[in-house]
């Protein structure tokens, strides 16, 4: 993949050692990575910059202006994070990486416009190719 | 009334009328809407006869006509922000639109301080009244409000029923704030917006049954049956008829129960709780029991029913079968002298002369029927419940009685025949119908609180073992990532040794959880898988910890300072792992949440009996007061506490109230903020006792 041709992931993620590793090794594999555990910064920067795809864990402590209570508590964050991005922009996929199974939280994702979901612990090569499988249009 | 009396009456109106305050204002509204009725706002030297016992409770049921719900009080204000157009000043309830609700909701508000504290007592929003929509305003009166309505509005005067519950705020009888001479609250000043107000108690009426999901309008009918009803009503044949094929067709339900509670208490003993989930689960059909309970209760009600008809016993409290005769006692014994129900007896124990004073009752009160208060037992303290509703009910003399052992039928007929009542004329066969269904009332009790153990058992169950899962692969993930870019090459070799540090942070961080839940599980398995023998220092102890954490402390640059008496303290007898582990979650806890820089100090004491006490103080982050009490919960998905403290699935201070649990203590958390600084200061509070050497 040449530069022109870099896809951009937006990253959103609380485990810090997560988004420290993961981006260069996308890096590495052609994508551009702008990561952040803050999800008010997220929005922030979904709404000023041009991403490709956006990459984001579900359970995250929510944004200040978020209805925690709404929310599990943060357990379901992610929901509202990609129903806000959604209601921004609808063509920019969303992959969820999530530890959460239960069948009622997926089910919310779905609505809220998330379009793959990853279940942690996920091998590398499977995060690469949905990526790019998203963003290849 | 006499003409004489009318006068004086009116009279005392316009002398409140006239004295310009908000009661006056009131009153006039209240007598506008009352048909002038009610004789004044409250009548000092007869309290029941005025607004709070009578005729407000007549409103109320005009009002609510129709709704299950409970009044609970009344709130009067006179708002300067609050402005009704001219020549609609003043509204029915049902014309009340949404914006209307939002300008009154907003001066309840502003009646409690500035959405801050309630007038009445030190809580914060200790209730949340509802309102149409979204309206929802805030205000305490000790205890959950259900719903808000108004009842009148007349220019800048509000006047909002509220409905629901009162639970006493604490201690073993209600609030004597609640039950004042004259039932007024008065809050003067209450904020600095121009608000005043005035809030009137109303006779309270025990539970809501929506509250405890009972069948809707049974109370309220009952209530507007009693208001004007005194005449004892009588029991025919027919009556007793019907009464034995209820009777029959729940003895069939019962019997069809009585094989799933053998079973369940049966797995209960022998299998524990985790054995008597998976038992219960495959042989108890929930619906059926959910089904079969409505009938059960309806035909129980109607023999008791029956039973205080006959005696002429005006509120039996049929209680549940943990209750205990003590309780009742100390509820008698903490009552004051003027609570018209401090005659109560427990039957079994009625002397000579309690016996004749329940003959005074047969002649002197309606009769009731405590038809819909068996299942509030089953949602709050006992006290608390029987506080409440006797007060609603205005109770003068009572008869309580255990399901157990007895039962209460004998208690009552043995409080019958002390009492010289004559006997019953139902049949042997009646009495004995009467007796098992009351007795075999409080099986389905336990049955259903049980089931409700084992539902919440379950679901702690599940959302522990999800938070467990949860925290496994995060950092099964975070390895997986890390592993790849070691494999990748990009990590230059003079990071190799820094990643493969972080590598091993993964890994502890699941060792810990590790330790965490076999920690959990010698506590499930109990006493005897404690190490019973061994001496603890626990100075020495709590350095291990610090020594643990020493290099976590130092990437924040905290520095753990542990008082020098403690170097003092006598070793004693508890488990060293459970004691390290509860310290270690501590400790770890306090340098998680610290401000970077800061101290954090271990102190404590240590009595002779012995019992300790260690505080694990630092500064950081607050800790909301709501959410205290949550963080030491096992499996609390929704911990609002887990919102604040992120980090961590929280069981590690789960381990912590388990120790002090496991050794009689109790821990404490206290968050007190800083002055001019954003940081709080945190202090847990750990006690147990041991035993020495």
């Amino acid at each position: 993949m040449s530069n022109m041709e870099r896809k951009r992931v937006l990253f959103i993620e609380d485990e810090e050692e997560l988004v420290r590793d993961l981006p260069p090794i996308l890096k590495s594999k052609g994508f551009e990575v702008t990561a952040t555990t803050d999800v008010a910064e997220a929005l922030r920067l979904f709404a000023e910059s041009d991403f490709d795809v956006v990459l984001t864990d579900i359970a995250m402590p929510p944004a200040p202006d978020m209805d925690g209570k709404a929310l599990a508590y943060g357990r379901e964050t992610g929901v509202e994070v990609a129903r806000r991005l959604h209601a921004i922009r609808t063509d920019i996929p969303i992959v969820a990486l999530t530890v959460i199974r239960d069948q009622q939280i997926v089910s919310r994702m779905r609505k809220a416009g998330i379009r793959d979901i990853l279940h942690k612990p996920q091998e590398l090569q499977r995060i690469v190719e949905t990526l790019e499988r998203v963003t290849r249009w | 009334m006499t003409d004489e009396e009318k006068k004086q009456e009116k009279k005392a109106q316009d002398k409140l009328i006239d004295s310009g305050g908000l009661a006056g204002e009131v009153s006039q509204l209240i007598n506008k809407y009352a048909g002038g009725q009610i004789p004044v706002l409250v009548d000092e030297k007869d309290p029941k006869n005025g607004l709070i016992n009578g005729e407000l409770l007549k409103i109320y049921q005009r009002g609510f006509a129709g709704e299950n719900l409970v009044p609970l009080g009344v709130l009067f204000a006179k708002s300067t922000n609050v402005k009704w157009e001219e020549g609609n000043a003043d509204y029915h309830l049902s014309e009340w639109s949404k914006g209307d609700w939002t300008k009154v909701c907003s001066a309840i508000r502003l009646c409690t301080k500035g959405n801050k504290e309630c007038e009445l007592c030190d809580r914060q929003w200790a209730a949340v009244a509802k309102g149409h929509g979204d309206v929802v305003a805030y205000m305490c009166v000790h205890g959950l409000v259900d719903f808000a309505m108004p009842i009148f509005v007349e220019k800048e005067a509000i006047a909002v029923i509220f409905t629901g519950q009162v639970a006493p705020k604490e201690g073993t009888f209600w609030n004597r704030e609640f039950v004042e001479e004259n039932g007024v609250f008065l809050l003067e000043g209450c904020d600095n917006s121009g608000v005043e107000a005035r809030r009137v108690t109303l006779e309270r009426f025990g539970e809501s049954e929506r509250q405890y999901g009972l069948k809707a309008g049974t109370l309220l009918r009952k209530l507007n049956q009693d208001v004007d009803a005194n005449d004892a009503v009588e029991v025919t044949p027919e009556d007793v008829e019907e009464l034995r094929n209820k009777l029959r067709e729940a003895g069939r339900h019962l019997s069809n129960l009585a094989e799933s509670t053998y079973r369940l208490e049966k797995s209960k003993a022998v299998g524990g709780l985790k054995s008597a989930i998976a038992w219960s689960a495959a042989q108890v059909d929930v619906e059926r029991v959910a089904e079969t309970l409505p009938s059960i209760v309806e035909g129980v009600s109607e023999a008791a029913t029956l039973i205080c008809e006959y005696f002429g016993i005006d509120y039996m409290l049929v209680l549940n079968i943990k209750t205990e005769k003590s309780s009742f006692r100390i509820l008698l014994e903490n009552t004051p002298e003027k609570m018209p129900w401090k005659r109560g007896v427990w039957a079994d124990e009625l002397d000579e002369e309690s016996f004749r004073g329940l003959a005074d009752v047969v002649a002197s009160f309606p009769r009731f029927l405590a038809d819909a208060d068996l299942w509030p037992l089953r949602k709050r303290p006992f006290f608390d419940w029987v506080a409440t509703w006797l007060q609603g009910k205005q109770a003068s003399r009572c008869v309580g009685a255990r399901l157990d052992r007895a039962g209460l039928l004998p208690c009552v007929l043995l409080a019958g025949r002390k009492a010289g009542l004559k006997l019953s004329d139902f049949h042997e066969q009646d009495k004995s119908d009467f007796a098992r269904i009351i007795e075999d009332i409080g099986a389905v009790i336990n049955i259903v609180l049980f089931i409700d153990e084992l539902r919440a058992a379950g679901e702690s169950q599940d959302v522990f073992l999800e938070d467990v899962a949860h925290e496994i692969r995060s950092p099964v993930q975070n390895l997986l990532i890390k592993i790849e870019r070691l494999k990748s090459g990009s990590v230059q070799p003079n990071e190799v040794l820094d990643e493969v540090g972080r590598l091993g942070a993964q890994v502890r961080r699941i060792h810990q959880l590790s330790q965490r839940i076999w920690v959990l599980e010698r506590l499930r398995r109990g006493y005897s898988e404690l190490d019973k023998r061994g001496l603890v220092g626990v100075h020495q102890a709590i350095m291990e910890v610090v020594r643990t954490l020493d290099d976590v402390a130092k990437g924040k640059n905290l520095t753990i300072l542990v008082a020098w008496q403690m170097k003092e303290w006598r070793a004693i007898r508890i488990d060293h792992d459970l004691f390290f582990q509860a310290m270690l979650n501590l400790v770890d806890n306090a340098i998680k949440y610290s401000s970077e820089g800061t101290e954090i100090r271990i102190d404590g004491e240590m009595k002779l009996y012995p019992k300790c006490r260690i505080s694990v103080i630092n500064r950081g982050i607050e800790i909301k007061e709501q959410y205290r009490d949550n963080i030491f919960k096992r499996g609390v998905r929704t911990s609002e506490a887990k919102m604040h403290i992120w980090q961590g699935s929280g069981i590690g201070l789960c381990i912590v109230k388990a120790f002090a649990d496991f050794y009689h203590g109790d821990v404490k958390v206290e968050c007190n903020p800083i002055q001019e600084s954003s940081d709080f200061v945190t202090e847990f509070r750990l006690t147990f006792t041991g035993a020495f050497l």
